[in-house]
């Protein structure tokens, strides 16, 4: 063992049994001349190994959780704490973190299939070591376990914490850890500090980020305030929402654009749809947002009215708008409304634009504003310029339309939505005839500024008006070439849904399922994301803004997607219904700094189990897949109702929705909830 | 025409000299040298004088633009630790010079992305002056972030 190895596991013995010098000593010297002693020895001088004592190993194991573990342990966490000489809870902290990163800890079987030690027996094994400085085969009676597999166990213990731990706990203090680093009469620096420069930093950070900043201290808090993302554009992110079919609610991620390559996706910026119970098996089909506020709409062609539903991801919370029944009896399908979402600047309002044609004509266009707070929809009657209903972007307070009028002597091209006076104008477009010819135009918001894109058979112009209302600043943007796109051909007969500008300058093109960043500098094209035609995004900035001030709306209740995080691991639990059983699912990730990567474990719970109460009946499953957020799971549970054991539970994964009663059981996996319920005590 | 040649006065009285035409990267200073020519020595009484050596170590670097963000970057990585980096920023700040402040301030907020509460608090040396129940409060209202 070398020198700095040494080290290591002095600090680690230092950390365990920091308040007990005389169990220190002893174990140092235990490990001198136990773990040191025998690598001098070296393996031709082994006895040869004796005959294997079948030791009941798993009767240990049920009298170790019978003693420490189950919901009601013969010993409390008094007892626990003298004897291990750290909190059940730290223990099972280091469990946790050692099964997760160390295959030596996994549960193991050998080739008569016959279980290893459990977990918890070989980490208790170790530590009583440590703890009590006792030789290695001391607790062979109550944990059945053999001298040498103590030792061994012992050895991987301390090299899983050196290797777990190091870069936390067991480095040397950085000078940004010593509290007085160049006067000693400055003693808070962030207390000088300008309060703008707090404000500088604090954008920078991600919105979990700024949110755990909240309770650092009143001055922040105070500085965090609702409208604290609102004024400041610092933060720009796209909001994806994405579905598996037709009928699923879907998931609205958020997405930080990070820069040029990479978008940050991150577990925590995620509002399962499926969680809303209002939402179950219908689809949201399109969203606008203004603020951080994201409106969703859905389409019920039967039902003869939308559902509007308005939420903040951020503060996890929804409203409904009120149903407004259509006007004019049709028979058949109706053409869909749009919706837009805006706020005024002068009066601070929120204000919900409806566009929909009342006929199934899409000649005519009708109006209907709703104010949020007020309950009310108000009709405004038909739009005086052609246009066809979508969700015009929003900006300066107006909603902006392409005029859809083919005749080439038209000079307006735009019309606009003034949301204070709740009227429609014509707005200044450029005077350019050269988008008679093209395909498709759409109006977007890049850069702050309002911009037309134009895609004609071979190439696609945007055009940025620099000020809001001036003629004369519309000014030709950018030109790709679909040549420049190697392979792919350009959807032009498909509209781009989004134009958003990156921190480098690069423009975000959504279109036909696609993402593409295009670098007007190099004059470059990337395909940097895949969505399919059931994904949608928009460009979103998040806010803290809170919609409980809307006191008069109806609220829905969000349920937690999130749990749990360590520095690490994030894990997520979510709830699923699935036919009669609701599936309790519970994602680990592990958050590099750059990626997120979910783990192959999934948790299940059933029904049965959930009335019980407390999230700490989640099992933690390990698989050797994937397992999708979704319904393709199965199961039947065989749980028999001793404290002590608490079953197996089997479940297989499938393609499609199936027949739960013709499994095909070849497939099917198997789950100790012995080890499971222990493991999740873990994360309380 | 020679280069005219500045001096500034850091909080602790210590002169440093820079030449003018690199000084007017900071916004301040060029306001400063419009109005009075400034003939005399330009105190800068909230930046010490470690820190102001860093200040005139980035303005008087000699990289071509198209280099300087890389450059910049790099300045603050090589400055690692939020005090100095802080103080990097309220310098900056001061002296109007946007670049330096933008990247000080974005390196402080990626080395304290990752911190848990009390190593926020730790690393900015901020005292806990919230009441366990107010803590509590903020925890239930966003409870899908912890």
């Amino acid at each position: 063992m070398s020198d700095s190895d040494n080290k290591d596991v002095d600090l680690i013995i230092n950390q365990i049994v920091m308040n007990n010098i005389r169990a220190m000593k002893l174990v140092r010297e235990f490990i001198e001349n136990e773990l040191i002693g025998n690598e001098d020895i070296g393996p031709s001088n082994k006895r040869p190994r004796g005959p294997t004592k079948d030791r009941g190993r798993e009767e240990g194991d049920d009298k170790l959780v019978a003693d420490y573990f189950s919901d009601n342990p013969m010993y409390d966490d008094g007892n626990f704490s003298r004897r291990f000489r750290m909190s059940h809870r730290l223990f099972l902290r280091i469990v946790a973190d050692l099964e997760r990163e160390l295959d030596y800890f996994k549960q193991q079987w050998d080739a008569r299939g016959v279980k290893g030690f459990s977990l918890l027996q070989k980490c208790v094994s170790a530590i009583r070591q440590l703890a009590y400085g006792s030789a290695a085969d001391a607790s062979d009676e109550y944990l059945r376990m053999s001298e040498t597999t103590s030792r061994d166990c012992l050895e991987n213990i301390c090299q899983g914490i050196i290797h777990l731990y190091r870069r936390q706990y067991l480095r040397k203090p950085r000078i940004s850890n010593c509290y007085f680093r160049k006067t000693s009469e400055r003693v808070s620096i962030m207390e000088d500090l300008p309060t703008e420069l707090t404000i500088d930093i604090l954008l920078r950070l991600p919105v979990s980020t700024i949110i755990h900043c909240k309770r650092v201290c009143k001055k922040w808090r105070n500085l965090v305030s609702d409208s604290f993302f609102v004024n400041l554009h610092l933060s720009t992110g796209l909001v994806v929402h994405r579905c598996k079919h037709y009928e699923d609610p879907g998931i609205l991620e958020w997405v930080e654009i990070a820069d040029r390559h990479r978008l940050h996706h991150d577990p925590f910026r995620t509002l399962d749809l499926n969680l809303v119970p209002i939402l179950e098996n219908s689809k949201v089909n399109r969203m606008v947002s203004v603020n951080g506020l994201i409106c969703l709409w859905r389409i019920s062609p039967i039902l003869k009215f939308d559902d509007v539903y308005i939420c903040n991801p951020v503060t996890r919370e929804m409203i409904i708008l009120p149903r407004q029944q259509q006007k004019y009896k049709q028979s058949g399908f109706l053409p869909p409304a749009f919706y837009g979402i805006g706020v005024s600047s002068l009066t601070g309002e929120y204000k919900v634009v409806k566009l929909s044609h009342p006929g199934v004509s899409l000649e005519t266009v009708e109006t209907d504003v709703y104010t949020l707070g007020t309950r009310q929809w108000r009709n405004l009657g038909q739009v005086p310029y052609p246009i066809h209903a979508t969700s015009g972007p929003f900006l300066n307070d107006h909603f902006h339309w392409v005029i859809s009028d083919n005749r080439r002597d038209a000079t307006e091209r735009i019309c606009s939505f003034d949301l204070n006076k709740e009227t429609f104008q014509l707005f200044p477009s450029h005077s350019s005839r050269e988008e008679n010819d093209c395909y498709i135009q759409c109006l977007a918001v890049l850069k702050g500024c309002l911009c037309i894109c134009y895609g004609y058979e071979s190439q696609l112009t945007i055009w940025v008006m620099k000020e809001y209302g001036i003629r004369n600043s519309w000014h030709k943007e950018v030109v790709i070439t679909y040549a420049i796109i190697r392979g792919l051909k350009w959807p032009c007969s498909v509209p781009i849904s989004v134009t958003e500008d990156l921190k480098d300058g690069s423009i975000l093109l959504i279109s036909a399922g696609k993402m593409w960043a295009f670098y007007p500098r190099s004059g470059t094209i990337e395909e940097i994301g895949m969505l399919s035609c059931y994904h949608n995004v928009i460009s979103y900035r998040p806010s803290f803004l809170r919609l409980e001030k809307f006191e008069s709306e109806i609220h829905l209740n969000l349920p937690m997607a999130m749990l749990v995080r360590s520095s690490k691991h994030i894990t997520v639990v979510a709830k699923v219904h699935w036919h009669l059983w609701y599936l309790f699912f519970l994602w680990s990730y592990v958050v590099d700094r750059q990626k997120v990567q979910r783990e192959p474990s999934v948790c299940l719970s059933s029904k049965r189990i959930q009335k019980t109460g407390a999230h700490d009946h989640l099992l933690h499953v390990r698989m050797q897949q994937v397992v999708e957020l979704s319904f393709e799971l199965s199961f039947r549970e065989e749980i028999s109702p001793s404290p002590v054991n608490r079953g197996i539970l089997k479940w297989m994964e499938v393609e499609d929705k199936i027949d739960p009663y013709h499994l095909d059981h070849d497939n099917i996996m198997t789950l100790d909830l012995n080890l499971a319920f222990i493991l999740l005590n873990s994360y309380n | 025409m020679s280069k005219k040649t500045l001096t500034l006065m850091s909080k602790d009285k210590q002169l440093f000299n820079i030449e003018e035409h690199l000084a007017v990267q900071s916004v301040t200073i060029r306001n400063m040298v419009k109005e009075d020519g400034a003939s005399s020595v330009i105190p800068l009484p909230r930046v010490d004088s470690e820190t102001l050596a860093l200040v005139i170590e980035y303005l008087n670097r000699q990289q071509a633009p198209e280099e300087d963000e890389d450059y910049v970057k790099k300045f603050v990585d090589e400055r690692g630790e939020i005090p100095t980096l802080l103080e990097l920023a309220q310098a900056a700040l001061d002296l109007d010079i946007k670049k330096l402040m933008d990247a000080a301030c974005m390196k402080v907020a990626d080395l304290i992305k990752d911190f848990t509460l009390e190593e926020v608090r730790e690393a900015l040396r901020i005292e806990n002056d919230r009441t366990p129940e107010e803590e509590k409060a903020i925890r239930d209202e966003f409870q899908w972030a912890f």
